[in-house]
């Protein structure tokens, strides 16, 4: 079989599966490779679910169900976990290599279907102001694009993934207008939420009104696509049963269906150019250790932030590509976050239905975002989330000597109250937040390790300081006695990632200080381009799926023009 | 009455600690072998106490006086109720946890008492959550 392609698309997570759908699906000859395993069968969901039943509440991580099972992924393919956010101790070696001064706490999935395995689904969009902080409040940069340019390729994201949203709420805000309404309603919000939104009513914090949205997520609220309604596992994160909730899967299934080839436990090495300066051949290694190749006339790079810029990095044998501006591995982003946690005076039965339905937005564009970040507020229908597993609750009631009926009144009593909310922060691009190749730590393959150097700012800080007001203050409100609330220890430092990892590849207009142009395109390489939220300029306080996704189609539509042209 | 094989004053006393009426046999027979790996004297050492007083009309006040307020025998009497809340109990390391199998976590009876489900097994339809549960 020829291993000349139109596209070589490196990375079969959302970005990568919607952007080798699009063109295999228009004709296009088009390879798939992936560092992880093929697992697209209903059996291996079984089996990720029989994995995670099996472990221990402690070790049930994001990446675990699918590192646990019998495989080589995590010798060949390591997808980061908990394990990995710590500075190494001596004689012991990590897959981060942290250089701090702080420490850089999100992990991906590598394996097909990439980190949408483990996401909760969540698909709120960006707002115009979004797109241009610099310009608006003096930070970060702004985009080389606008919200309207995004908006139609936003509607074709949530018409592809299925996203489940209320239009009447989310047309507009912050002028974020929708031109085409959801594909699904909402998803039925948590009896919880609802009986907050019942106590909120009319409540305000400096001026903001704190409203309760219904949260768009890819989330069946109805059959759609070939995929079940949401059943209300509560186990989004980090596993979806049934497949109610979007993951990459879908889209490397249909990409296979249009005839693309996917070479799955194959971990890209680098890219070579040619003496024009463009892409010639995609070098890779399979798990067995042998070395292959493929050419694309198009090379699309979305291995995610981290492994995508470790890919350049090492590309014409470790000179790097793509990087005339310096900016490759820089500006790596996060949705910096933590928890409010409180016992209600009311009953909210947690674990019921999806982890989290509901939100509030009020502070998305606020009025102090020149000297602290914009922020979302999410609803967990979790109990007290990170904060505390009921397994935990449990624990503590045993120690009190708590047995028999007397347990399990206490037990539901305290369990049934418990109401989590987390706050995620916009994170400032800053050129010393960088991924690099680490110069002495290698993978089982022989490949570099990456290295990361990661600080939190003032403006992240001050920004969870000023979510935490709002959060006590809602508690105040809703009569949760404030000596059973539990909130990230600020002064202490803590904070927790999102899985939210972008910027490593930025966009811009300007070839000196981004990577990629406005259509994902390398400004040094033409027939190079880079998909998912390592082109993002900045992070917004946003989850990134919906926003990646439409970026990506809208540069598959790139792809096709140049496809075309070629 | 008083308890007849291990099994049987395991199961017993598992319906004191738990405040379960009636706990699945076959579960208990699974969760006395998995906590005897670890505690085989100590369990012993319950058992026997226990059957000491199983038929006594304060059994109740006894299962607190003689086991869960004991020193002894209070931390293995909080491991049942773990194993059978959970499926999942604290070694006799008293760090590694020690798992069940997928049908153990299934029948973790946390679940109930919160009136919600294991996560990854809801037997119930679309929107069920935006209702409170059953009384």
């Amino acid at each position: 079989m020829s291993n000349n392609y139109d596209v070589a698309v490196i990375g079969a997570g959302v970005a990568g599966a919607l952007i080798a759908w699009k063109l295999a699906d228009n004709g296009a000859r088009v390879v798939i490779i992936d560092a992880g395993e093929k697992r697209l069968e209903k059996d291996d969901r079984r089996q990720f679910v029989k994995v995670l039943a099996e472990l221990p509440q402690a070790r049930r991580t994001p990446s675990r169900p699918y590192t646990e099972v019998d495989t080589d992924n995590k010798k060949f393919a390591h997808s980061p976990d908990t394990e990995d956010f710590a500075k190494p101790e001596p004689g012991k070696t990590l897959y981060f290599q942290q250089l701090g001064p702080d420490i850089f706490k999100s992990q991906y999935q590598r394996l097909i279907g990439g980190s949408t395995w483990a996401w909760r689904g969540n698909c709120p969009r960006f707002i115009p102001n979004d797109f241009k902080i610099q310009t608006r409040y003096g930070r970060g940069v702004d985009w080389p694009i606008t919200y309207k340019d995004l908006e139609p390729w936003y509607c074709e994201a949530e018409d592809a993934l299925g996203v489940a949203g209320d239009h009447g709420e989310w047309h507009n805000l912050f002028g974020a207008y929708r031109s085409r309404k959801f594909p699904m309603s909402k998803i039925a919000q948590a009896y919880g939420d609802l009986r907050l939104k019942q106590a909120l009513k009319g409540a305000r914090f400096d001026g903001v009104e704190i409203k309760i949205l219904g949260l768009p997520q890819a989330r069946n609220s109805r059959s759609y696509d070939g995929r079940p309604a949401c059943e209300g596992n509560s186990d989004c994160i980090p596993l979806c049963p049934i497949q109610a909730k979007y993951d990459a899967t879908v889209h490397v299934k249909k990409a296979l269906k249009a005839k693309a080839t996917l070479i799955d436990r194959a971990v890209v090495t680098e890219l070579k150019t040619n003496p024009a300066g463009n892409i010639r051949e995609v070098v890779f290694k399979t798990w067995d250790g042998q070395q292959h190749s493929v050419t694309g006339k198009i090379v699309v790079l979305a291995a995610h932030a981290v492994e995508s810029a470790k890919i350049l990095f090492m590309s014409n044998n470790g000179q790097g590509i793509a990087n005339s501006s310096d900016q490759v591995g820089r500006n790596l982003m996060d949705h910096l976050g933590g928890e409010g946690a409180a016992i209600l005076p009311f009953p909210v039965f947690p674990f019921r239905g999806p982890q989290s339905t509901s939100c509030i937005e009020g502070f998305r564009d606020h009025k102090y975002r020149r000297e602290f970040c914009a922020f979302r507020l999410t609803i967990g229908n979790d109990g007290w989330g990170r904060t505390k597993h009921p397994f935990d609750t449990l624990r503590d009631l045993l120690q009190r000597g708590l047995f028999g009926q007397e347990l399990q009144k206490e037990l539901l009593d305290t369990v049934s109250r418990q109401l989590r909310f987390a706050y995620s922060m916009e994170q400032l691009p800053d050129p010393n937040n960088r991924v690099t190749l680490s110069p002495t730590e290698k993978d089982d393959l022989g490949i570099p390790k990456p290295q990361i150097a990661f600080q939190v700012d003032d403006y992240s800080r001050g920004g969870m300081e000023y979510a935490q007001r709002v959060i006590k203050h809602i508690f105040t409100v809703v009569g949760a006695p404030q000596e059973h609330w539990e909130f990230s220890d600020l002064k202490a430092g803590v904070y927790s990632g999102s899985g939210h990892i972008m910027g490593t590849c930025r966009m811009g207009k300007d070839p000196t200080t981004s990577v990629v142009d406005a259509e994902c395109r390398s400004h040094d390489h033409k027939n190079l381009f880079v998909a998912g939220s390592s082109v993002f300029p900045t992070g917004a306080p946003v989850n990134p799926t919906v926003t990646l996704s439409a970026l990506a189609l809208r540069a598959a539509k790139a792809i096709e023009r140049q496809l075309a042209s070629a | 009455m008083s308890p007849g094989t291990e099994l049987d004053q395991f199961t017993a006393l598992s319906e004191i600690l738990t405040g379960e009426k009636k706990v699945d046999k076959t579960l208990a027979g699974q969760y006395l072998a998995r906590l005897k790996t670890q505690y085989p004297n100590q369990m012993q050492a319950l058992l026997d106490t226990f059957s000491s007083f199983a038929s006594d009309q304060y059994q109740l006040f006894e299962v607190t006086r003689r086991i869960v307020d004991d020193k002894t025998l209070g931390p293995l009497a909080q491991q049942i109720i773990a194993i059978w809340y959970t499926s999942e109990f604290v070694g006799a390391d008293g760090k590694t946890p020690s798992a069940g199998t997928q049908a153990q976590f299934y029948h973790g009876l946390l679940w109930k008492v919160i009136k919600a489900h294991p996560p990854t097994h809801s037997t119930l339809k679309y929107g069920y959550w935006t209702k409170p549960p059953k009384k």
